[in-house]
């Protein structure tokens, strides 16, 4: 029979064992499935053009950037491939990046009436949210394939690459937006600080324009870890070369590390946040 | 099963250790502290656990039980005594700052019906949601749907979205998904606020069966329910144990002593008015706000004085016993059998004298009303509810307010 005790953390025995995690994992794996199945049925009952929103804004951001291009409101230097594919190819990555950096913190939030009520593994609205992460990434990668060949791209073998890219790149999102859930549910700031930084990051990262041959921007860049995440995965999409590799696994590396401490963390956090801000 | 049963009986399953809580009251402190604690959680010292800081205040303080299987321990106590607190602690919601829960088996919480409903989705889809949510497999779902449509009478409608359904309707399908847990322990929390009656008996038959082999608590303002399955009860007074033990109707008495809630609204009309109503004791009188207190078994003398403005033809006295839970157990109907005034103005006094008072040990109320039989029917001239309060003393304590003390006979043995 399980015996459950609920004690002072301070006297529990701290170690965060790793096989309890992933017992706790796998057992609420039907029940972040069937939250994710509530929620994308529920949302697409209450609409007629469905999926059409969640395809919908990387594409327009992206035509934007081709109309101001061929306008010539802003002058955009050679990409190397036509610049619309490449400007998409650019959002949908960093908008699958933002998805999955705001999904868990979200996720989370909507589940919190129940989660002051009931007591369930809490894992199940991040395997909700990952859902949520992966099926919009779905849907816009099948957008962009249709589009692109379209457009005339010259498919080439290492398109094969690109989805494992992504999923690089949803992984450092989710994994830093996990990490977030406890503030971003302890002080509203921390919501609004993220979606300005990424406004930011969207500008300042070569994802509309390609890499600078020099200046600020090329030198800050060369740091930019988002940089990478989404030209290599572009780079695979287009059929160019790609020079370096390492960054790309580096940034995998980082995120399996941020989420585990982010996981931990949410474990720690949670009963407390129930606490102070449960509804 | 039967002997699989007794022989889990006397099995402890819950055990609570000097359990404590502190909340804050300031939100923005809350938080600052919130953010404290998760730090500290990572270090080894103990930080603030055992002193209040600045806006804090005990919501659980220093709660000590221990529950068997087949044992239903009742919680009662005013809002914000801490009940739902202590709730959420057993259920490991949230963490005790002192002592400690130790919960054995699969725990069920019937604390909110219906959670994890989306209202767009048909009801058979919110079955499988709340489902998820309570803790049941795919499969288990799967197996126990036909029942849960069936439990919940709600066959028809069950391909309709939720958020056509009315509020007792939800909480049918709610309670029927919740009924089909088979739990170690339940905790229930104030759910069968609506639904219709036939609904509220078919759930405490579903809850009597469970508690035969469950260690059930339920949190409740209905002292009825509470009092019909509780064979614990412990009163809650701001975070505090008023009362704990197994003579649930004597903690429930305590419950209502300790809050002096003498409600009383009287109406009048032009035609009569009551002036005075009075409990006569030997050559005591005691009026409205005294504290009267009859043995069991004695008699209850109840002097009236009333001042008729106009002419009235053969008004009727009619008196009603009320009980602590404002129930209507009881009343005098007898006056104009007795008494015939004819056409009566102007004041006179009346003498009533009951007995032997057989209520059980507890407090009651009497209602006052004067009636004229005119030819359109009854018209109330006045009536005060509640006029007034005395309280019964005496070893029979049970729940019901009539306690019977026939003879017996021993015909065969």
């Amino acid at each position: 029979m399980r015996v459950y005790i609920n004690a002072p953390a301070h006297r529990k025995n701290r170690t965060v064992s790793l096989a309890q995690m992933f017992a706790d994992l796998k057992e609420s794996r039907f029940l972040g499935k069937q939250l994710f199945k509530r929620d994308i049925k529920g949302m697409f009952r209450q609409s007629v053009l469905g999926i059409t929103w969640a395809i919908f804004p990387p594409f327009l951001s992206a035509g934007l950037w081709v109309f101001l291009n061929y306008s010539g409101a802003v002058n955009i230097t050679e990409t190397g491939v036509p610049y619309p594919i490449f400007v998409m190819c650019g959002t949908v990555l960093f908008t699958t990046f933002t998805h999955a950096l705001n999904m868990p913190a979200d996720a989370v939030t909507a589940g919190k009436s129940i989660m002051a009520k009931l007591n369930f593994p809490r894992e199940a609205l991040l395997i909700n949210a990952f859902y949520k992460v992966l099926f919009d990434f779905g849907l816009k990668l099948m957008a962009l394939l249709l589009i692109s060949l379209a457009l005339g791209l010259s498919i080439s073998w290492t398109i094969l690459l690109f989805p494992l890219g992504a999923i690089i790149a949803i992984l450092l999102g989710f994994s830093f937006g996990v990490l977030l859930i406890p503030f971003k549910m302890l002080y509203g700031d921390f919501k609004r600080m993220l979606s300005i930084g990424t406004q930011v990051l969207m500008y300042v990262t070569p994802i509309v324009y390609p890499m600078p041959a020099s200046g600020i921007g090329r030198v800050f860049n060369t740091y930019n870890p988002i940089y990478y995440m989404i030209d290599i995965p572009r780079s695979w999409f287009t059929g160019q070369s790609v020079e370096v590799l390492w960054p790309l696994l580096a940034i995998a590396l980082v995120a399996m590390l941020v989420l585990y401490l982010g996981w931990i963390l949410y474990r720690i956090t949670m009963p407390i946040i129930v606490e102070r801000v449960g509804a | 099963m039967e002997t699989e049963i007794t022989k889990q009986t006397n099995e402890v399953l819950i055990r609570c250790e000097g359990l404590s809580k502190k909340f804050c009251k300031d939100f923005k402190r809350s938080l600052w502290y919130g953010i404290k604690d998760v730090t500290s959680s990572f270090s080894k010292k103990a930080q603030h656990h055992d002193v209040l800081r600045k806006d804090e205040f005990w919501a659980v303080k220093d709660i000590s039980f221990e529950l068997r299987r087949g044992e239903c321990l009742g919680l009662i106590g005013h809002n914000g005594a801490g009940k739902s607190t202590l709730l959420k602690l057993l259920n490991g919601l949230i963490t005790p700052d002192q002592g400690q829960v130790t919960m054995k088996g699969r725990v069920g919480a019937l604390i909110e019906l219906g959670a994890g409903f989306n209202p767009v989705l048909t009801g058979r889809e919110n079955i499988y949601n709340n489902g998820a949510v309570l803790g049941f497999s795919k499969e288990e779902i799967d197996s126990k749907l036909e029942a849960i449509i069936d439990f919940s009478e709600l066959r028809d409608f069950i391909d309709m979205p939720v958020q056509n359904y009315s509020s007792g309707m939800k909480v049918r399908l709610g309670f029927a998904v919740a009924a089909q847990m088979e739990p170690d322990i339940l905790l229930i929390d104030e759910v069968l606020a609506v639904g219709d009656m036939g609904f509220i008996l078919k759930c405490y038959n579903k809850m009597d069966k469970l508690l035969q082999n469950t260690a059930l608590i339920l949190v409740s303002h209905s002292i009825p329910q509470v009092a019909r399955m509780a064979t614990k009860l412990i009163v809650m007074d701001k975070g505090k144990i008023m009362f704990q033990g197994g003579d649930v109707p004597k903690g429930i008495t305590e419950y209502y002593n300790r809050y002096k809630l003498e409600i009383g609204d009287y109406h009048g009309s032009d035609k009569a008015s009551l002036n005075d109503v009075a409990l006569v004791k030997g050559d005591q009188r005691f009026k409205r706000g005294d504290d009267i207190i009859i043995e069991y078994g004695d008699s209850l003398t109840l002097e009236l004085d009333i001042t008729c403005h106009e002419e009235i033809s053969n008004p009727h006295v009619y008196v009603a016993v009320y009980d602590k839970e404002q129930r209507n157990f009881a009343e005098v109907t007898n006056f104009s059998e007795q008494i015939q005034l004819g056409e009566v103005k102007g004041n006179f006094k009346l003498q009533m004298l009951l007995e032997p008072l057989i209520f059980s040990q507890g407090k009651y109320s009497l209602t006052i009303a004067l009636v004229e039989k005119g030819n359109e029917g009854k018209q109330v001239l006045f009536r005060y509810q509640s006029a007034i309060y005395f309280a019964i003393h005496g070893e029979t304590h049970g729940w019901a307010p009539i306690q019977f003390k026939p003879q017996w006979k021993l015909l065969s043995h």
